[in-house]
């Protein structure tokens, strides 16, 4: 796996110095400013909903499995490997931002935003996570067509829109809103901001990739990454 | 849908696939490598199931798939550097052996190159780490004729270890004639026939005569055109008809060799309507 992780990050050497860029200036502009993390947090977080749906779908990528496959790898590998990106870019983004705001508070951070960037890595990986799951699933049904058709209307948009408005909602129920007193903000705020909440989310989405590798052992098909499957 | 299929392959042997398009070839092929999953049933390779999860197996099997498929953006030398890493019997001379003969651009990048020349790449992938197995989907697609011959005079050269199998797809029939030596004819996803080709051409003839009454349809009979007493049938067991004909009294019977390219077009033109004993 390592090696197919040292070939992606050679293969995307320009992509990266883009990202990282970006991410860089944003990170040094809060530790010198202050107090713009839950800005930074949500552009990441958008960019990456945006971004990760569009590099899955970039065509050589969506193909380069074919390749991947018939190499001795075991799908177990392959499996971790397409997890790997989504775990490693945003914890690195986090721990930037978290790196970043320890500069501008000068050391003095309270302990409850170690909870806050934990609930935004958790809530990122149940998103992504939840995703990839739509889509892995949808290549473990049969090649036959009521399994597929269940799969195609039923399975897989369901668990997409789940993940694009649950991963959207959960994340902006954890922002700190002091000022909007309605039910489920204040709870599901109230319940991340401890260490049980915030570790729960994170746990809860690593559970999710790592079933994501489960289930991509159990694929029917790797012909392709990643499809629309209508 | 494909199957059920049950084949077993001996070293040094180059197995054919014939079929129309939509038989099963390119599935069948997936399914070997793992590409695709069997429904039911079991593929073993070399003894040891195509388990995704242990696949030392694949270590033993060169893959050329219907459509090639590389890190786009690396050069030709970059892919077969990257790959090279996943298996330990590589040879790096070796496939800069094969880049010369196949005159492949080895410092042009992957999305460059032209279909014959990913073909190309595909197969020095497949060949370079000397596999027992070989999987080639129709590898010369999309080759010139002087790089076909090339391609087809290194599978020979592959095979002379005897060691070696191959199982061939492809619908350039003269290849079939020279590199195979059992055919399987796959429709509909199924094993119609499967027959040693030297088998192939000595039961198949392509018999004439004269014969004044409405000739009873016979077994082993592909195809029959009739010009007023004149006959020509195409058939798969020519010793049975010649018998028969003798003892219908047929006269100026006379029997002709058919290529393995005129025999093949026949059963796969006649789908399943061919009747092949």
């Amino acid at each position: 796996m390592w090696k197919l992780i040292k070939a992606d990050s050679e293969y995307n050497v320009i992509p990266n110095c883009i990202l990282m860029s970006i991410i860089l200036g944003l990170v040094i502009s809060n530790s010198i400013l202050g107090g713009m993390e839950e800005t930074i947090a949500i552009i990441m977080f958008i960019a990456a909903m945006i971004f990760g749906g569009g590099m899955a779908s970039e065509s050589a990528k969506n193909k380069r499995i074919r390749m991947l496959s018939t190499l001795p790898l075991s799908a177990r590998e392959l499996g971790l490997y397409y997890q790997w990106g989504t775990v490693t870019v945003w914890t690195l983004c986090m721990a930037l931002l978290f790196i970043s705001s320890l500069i501008s508070q000068r050391g003095n951070l309270g302990l409850e935003y170690v909870w806050w960037i934990l609930t935004r890595i958790g809530c990122l990986f149940i998103f992504a996570g939840c995703m990839d799951l739509a889509n892995n699933l949808f290549f473990c049904v049969r090649e036959k067509k009521p399994d597929k058709i269940v799969m195609a209307w039923i399975i897989y948009p369901s668990l997409s829109i789940a993940a694009v408005i649950g991963g959207l909602l959960l994340y902006f129920f954890t922002i700190s809103l002091d000022d909007k007193p309605y039910w489920p903000f204040i709870t599901i705020n109230e319940f991340v901001s401890t260490f049980h909440g915030s570790f729960g989310l994170l746990l809860f989405g690593l559970i999710i990739l790592a079933l994501n590798v489960y289930v991509y052992e159990w694929r029917r098909s790797y012909l392709e990454e990643f499809t629309l499957p209508v | 849908m494909l199957g059920p299929i049950n084949l077993d392959l001996e070293p040094g042997t180059v197995l054919g696939l014939v079929g129309p398009n939509g038989a099963g070839k390119t599935t069948f092929l997936q399914c070997l490598i793992g590409l695709l999953r069997a429904d039911l049933g079991e593929i073993t390779v070399f003894g040891r199931p195509n388990d995704p999860n242990h696949p030392e197996w694949k270590l033993d099997i060169g893959y050329v798939g219907d459509i090639p498929v590389f890190w786009e953006c690396w050069t030709a030398a970059k892919n077969l550097q990257f790959v090279s890493q996943f298996y330990p019997d590589w040879s790096h001379k070796k496939a800069s052996e094969l880049a010369d003969r196949f005159q492949l651009p080895l410092k042009k990048r992957a999305k460059d190159l032209s279909t014959g020349n990913r073909i190309k790449l595909s197969l020095i992938i497949a060949l370079a780490h000397s596999p027992k197995l070989l999987l080639l989907d129709e590898p010369t697609s999309g080759m010139d004729p002087v790089v076909r011959v090339e391609v087809l005079d290194v599978l020979f050269e592959i095979l002379e270890t005897g060691d070696r199998a191959i199982i061939y797809t492809t619908h350039i029939l003269p290849e079939i004639s020279r590199l195979v030596d059992e055919l399987v004819f796959l429709d509909n996803g199924q094993i119609r026939l499967r027959v040693n080709k030297e088998d192939l051409v000595n039961r198949w003839r392509k018999i004439t005569f004269r014969y004044g009454r409405d000739v009873i349809p016979f077994q082993s009979v592909v195809s029959h055109r009739r010009e007023g007493n004149d006959h020509q049938v195409i058939s798969s067991d020519f010793p049975m008809i010649l018998d028969q004909l003798r003892e219908l009294g047929a006269e100026n019977i006379q029997d002709n060799y058919m290529s393995i390219e005129e025999i093949t077009v026949q059963i796969l033109k006649g789908g399943r309507n061919v009747e092949i004993n």
